[in-house]
């Protein structure tokens, strides 16, 4: 598009990238779907503002929008002063409206340097003869990485730095170009995915400082406690509409999961904890010796049936690593793992499954999800002898187990022959849960079990471990969200550096502990340990 | 490396943000893709028979074109397993070449009988298939170029062995007379054919094997963590796709009262592309056995109609490759229409 051609869809009197996002009546419809209806939303410059819902309530399709990857049926959107019809956004004039934009899977190349991501897209320093001159490349990194207050070398490759950085390196591509002062408007959709709290930290300590340099930010976020911590104002939507855009200093955080879910929430805080003793404790239902791996140092383990026990630390820590090294996905040093009185040999995931381990990893699409076959196949993957009648697969027992886990999971769309990849995140990690906990599992190893997951759905999954719990089960969950640590667990064990380095129960289990102790260093904890046992 | 090939060859499905409620639009697009293919073909039937009435619509054409692509069917179909699991086996049609050419050998230098050697046709494409899956699931190459490196050794092992001549004589009178008479008023290697058809397609869609051949096609390292034994099954699907090619080689060598060493490596590129044109079809973004026999009946219908119009010889390889990336192209274009971007 030509820079006439933009000045005539705007109306003319461009003034120049200055200042505040205007969105105003944006609906948007899908064949057999309406994702969005007049949809509002003010972003003043200089301010941070938080766009929450749940999984399907809209609001990737408002960043598509703004973005310019889709165009609106109705609506205008509007940026100092230039407005557009929201039915003519294209990544172009997006761009022209000074709108950036830094999408989930933000693309950054592991295999290049830092340079070289920042300069991708048409910006290398070319010498005669088509040569890129490194050392002016370089050099402008450099300049981009200071500015931008990134820690990083230009010459350290992507894959070296943590994901916060990363992030931080993707944000600075988009920004770059803008004159330093002058105020754009930056669209972030859930940039915090990955990240570890430290990291999550890190990258919003960086967006607050955009923010005071003028930079307006849209945060699009399922983590609620960084949207009160960072956001001035944030914009609540659901089916499509949005429910309420306010303020963030006087937001508690119950009113905002009412907000987003749309009623008082039952579930969320009704899964009891149980208080679990040493004595009251049921049968030991898994029994660890030993254990080691790559990162495990001699783990230990007691399990009885009816607890839910949590395993917190950073990454690295061995939080993962102890759930693969049990199922068998990753290879054990040392150790024994007992499952109801019977070894359970290293490396073997059909025998785990015999003996009624289930996992669940923390990498939905990579590890878990069919996405190409239907709900109903995803659902009966592990099960499928179980249908072989009279040399054939039995389609009808098949279905009735399949709404059966349906109706139990509260799975939406609520049919079988649905597309796993037609399915919401939440529906998906739903499907993946119903599969793993459908044989009445001794012993379920869950990684990140709510990873990407909306708040209503969150609940749901929370009772789902809860219910397995209850019926004899003991449930080992990884997750890098201390909170639903806190909230879900009965125990919390905390690991640094391959070791259990403490245990919290009961009374002790508090986010703050738990956020305070992974992050001890192991001398610091050992000398914890000994002072406790002295 | 073995994850990018998996990606290649995994056929693009439905895009996922297709919606749930179906107007008569969506169900339109939808079964217009499901039985495209398949309406094309009654297309071209009907355009041939118009412009060739006295030589296309015969029983004496429809007979020379079901005999002449039954084994290209069974070929095509053998191949369907190993893409199933997620694999390429490009090796297929030389399989077929060598066990036709070995077969041939036995019978006519050695004298062996028909059953033995034809166990043995059999025998060597599962021998092969079980090479090419132990180095593709225990070694962990690509099985391109795992089965690309077969094919070529395949290739060079029947010059050795037939010399580059033709074996005609002592074919087995059996196996000949199978190979030309009909049962019904059509080639027996039709109903061959259609057994090898069915068989396969109970196999990958009716036993608890073939769904784990989805899964695994699917979703290799999720079908691992759900405890598929998935280096074996992909082991079994190239020596199942072997053994069928091994097969379907001792059926041509009927078929041609002849092994010529040449022929089956001549087949590889009919076979993909009748594997690829029927994953738009019956099951779109599915390898499928129906879609598959379809894809080779319109193959063969449009270049036996082509033929008899009088089109030049160089005409059939540039209209296969045509209709291989068309109709792909038609129906990616049909999926992203769908998906409303």
């Amino acid at each position: 598009m030509t820079e006439r051609s933009f000045q005539e869809l705007t109306g003319g009197d461009a003034e120049g990238g200055a200042g505040a996002l205007r969105v105003r009546g944006v609906s948007k419809s899908f064949p057999g779907t309406r994702a969005l209806r007049d949809v509002d939303l003010d972003l003043a410059s200089a301010e941070v503002h938080g766009l929450v819902g749940e999984n399907g309530c809209g609001k990737s399709t408002l960043v598509k929008i703004i973005a310019g990857v889709y165009q609106g049926d109705t609506g205008t959107v509007e940026v100092g002063g230039q407005k557009l019809q929201a039915s003519e956004m294209s990544p172009s004039t997006s761009r022209q409206l000074g709108i950036r934009v830094v999408h989930q899977d933000s693309p950054i190349f592991p295999t290049l340097t830092v340079t070289e991501n920042l300069l991708l897209g048409g910006r290398f320093p070319v010498r005669r003869g088509g040569r890129i001159d490194w050392r002016e490349a370089r050099r402008r990194a450099a300049v981009v990485l200071e500015r931008f207050h990134i820690e990083a070398r230009p010459d350290a490759l992507a894959a070296d730095l943590d994901f916060a950085v990363r992030g931080m390196v993707a944000i600075a591509r988009e920004l770059q170009d803008s004159e330093e002062g002058e105020r754009g408007i930056l669209v972030l959709d859930e940039p915090t995915a990955r990240l570890n709290e430290e990291e999550v930290d890190t990258l919003l300590a960086a967006l607050r400082r955009y923010a005071a340099d003028g930079q307006g930010i849209v945060l699009v976020t399922h983590r609620l406690d960084e949207v009160m911590e960072v956001c001035d104002r944030l914009t609540v939507m659901r089916d499509g509409r949005v429910v309420a855009t306010r303020g963030c200093e006087d937001l508690d955080r119950r009113t905002l999961v009412e907000m987003i879910v749309g009623s008082a929430l039952a579930g969320e805080y009704a899964a009891a904890r149980h208080e679990v003793d040493a004595e009251s404790a049921g049968e030991i239902v898994a029994r660890v010796r030993g254990l080691s791996s790559t990162t495990l140092r001699e783990i230990d383990l007691d399990l009885p049936a009816g607890e839910i026990v949590g395993l917190a630390g950073v990454e690295g820590s061995g939080t993962s690593e102890l759930l693969q090294t049990i199922y068998g996905c990753h290879p054990r040093a040392a150790g024994t793992v007992e499952v109801r009185g019977r070894e359970l040999p290293a490396g073997q995931v059909r025998r785990a499954r015999e003996l009624g381990v289930e996992y669940v990893p923390p990498d939905r699409a990579a590890d878990a999800a069919f996405s190409g076959m239907t709900v109903r196949e995803n659902l009966s993957v592990g099960e499928l002898g179980r249908y072989w009648r009279n040399g054939r697969m039995s389609r009808s027992r098949e279905a009735a187990d399949v709404a059966e886990l349906i109706e139990r999971f509260q799975i939406s769309p609520p049919t079988g022959d649905a597309l796993m990849s037609n399915l919401s995140g939440g529906n998906q990690q739903k499907v993946v849960l119903a599969r793993a906990f459908r044989r009445e599992p001794t012993l379920l190893l869950l990684d990140e079990p709510s990873n990407g997951v909306d708040v209503g759905a969150r609940a749901q999954i929370h009772h789902a471990i809860r219910a397995a719990v209850d019926k004899g089960a003991t449930a080992l969950i990884a997750s890098s969200d201390a909170e639903e640590l806190t909230r879900l667990c009965d125990r919390i064990l905390i690991f640094v550096e391959g070791r259990i380095t403490s245990e919290l129960r009961g009374e002790g289990i508090v986010r703050d502990s738990v956020l305070t102790l992974i992050h001890q260093s192991s001398d610091e904890a050992e000398s914890d340990l000994s002072e406790a046992s002295a | 490396m073995s994850e990018q090939s998996t990606q290649t060859i995994t056929p693009a499905g439905p895009a996922p943000e297709e919606r749930f409620g179906r107007s008569l639009g969506d169900a339109i697009a939808i079964n217009g893709e499901r039985f495209g293919l398949l309406i094309l073909l009654a297309l071209v039937c009907v355009v041939f028979s118009v412009a060739e009435p006295s030589t296309f619509p015969t029983t004496e054409n429809l007979r020379g074109m079901l005999s002449s692509n039954s084994v290209l069917a069974m070929l095509a179909v053998a191949t369907v397993i190993p893409f199933v699991v997620g694999q390429f086996d490009l090796s297929l049609g030389a399989i077929l070449g060598m066990a036709s050419v070995l077969a041939g050998t036995l019978m006519s230098d050695l004298g062996w009988a028909l059953v033995p050697s034809g166990l043995a046709a059999v025998g060597l494409g599962a021998l092969v298939g079980m090479v090419n899956g132990f180095v593709v699931a225990r070694i962990g190459v690509n099985s391109i170029i795992t089965t690309l490196g077969t094919a070529s050794v395949l290739a060079g092992l029947v010059l050795w062995v037939s010399g580059g001549e033709t074996i005609a004589t002592g074919i087995s009178r059996t196996l000949v007379d199978f190979g030309v008479n009909n049962w019904l008023g059509l080639p027996r290697v039709v109903f061959v054919a259609a057994v090898v058809a069915i068989l396969v397609a109970y196999l990958l869609r009716q036993t608890p094997l073939g769904r784990s051949f989805q899964a695994m096609g699917s979703n290799e390292r999720a079908a691992t963590l759900i405890g598929l034994p998935v280096r074996r099954y992909t082991i079994l699907a190239f020596v199942l796709g072997g053994a069928l090619a091994g097969f379907a080689g001792l059926i041509q060598t009927g078929v041609a009262g002849s092994a010529n060493p040449n022929y089956g490596p001549n087949l590889l590129l009919p076979s993909l592309t009748a594997v690829f044109l029927g994953a738009t079809t019956i099951r779109p973004g599915e390898y499928n056995v129906a879609g598959t026999l379809i894809a080779v009946a319109f193959v063969a219908v449009s270049i036996s109609g082509l033929a008899l119009m009088g089109a030049p010889a160089w005409a059939q390889p540039v209209y296969t490759g045509v209709a291989l990336v068309s109709a792909v192209a038609i129906s990616t274009l049909i999926r992203r229409r769908r998906a409303g971007a």
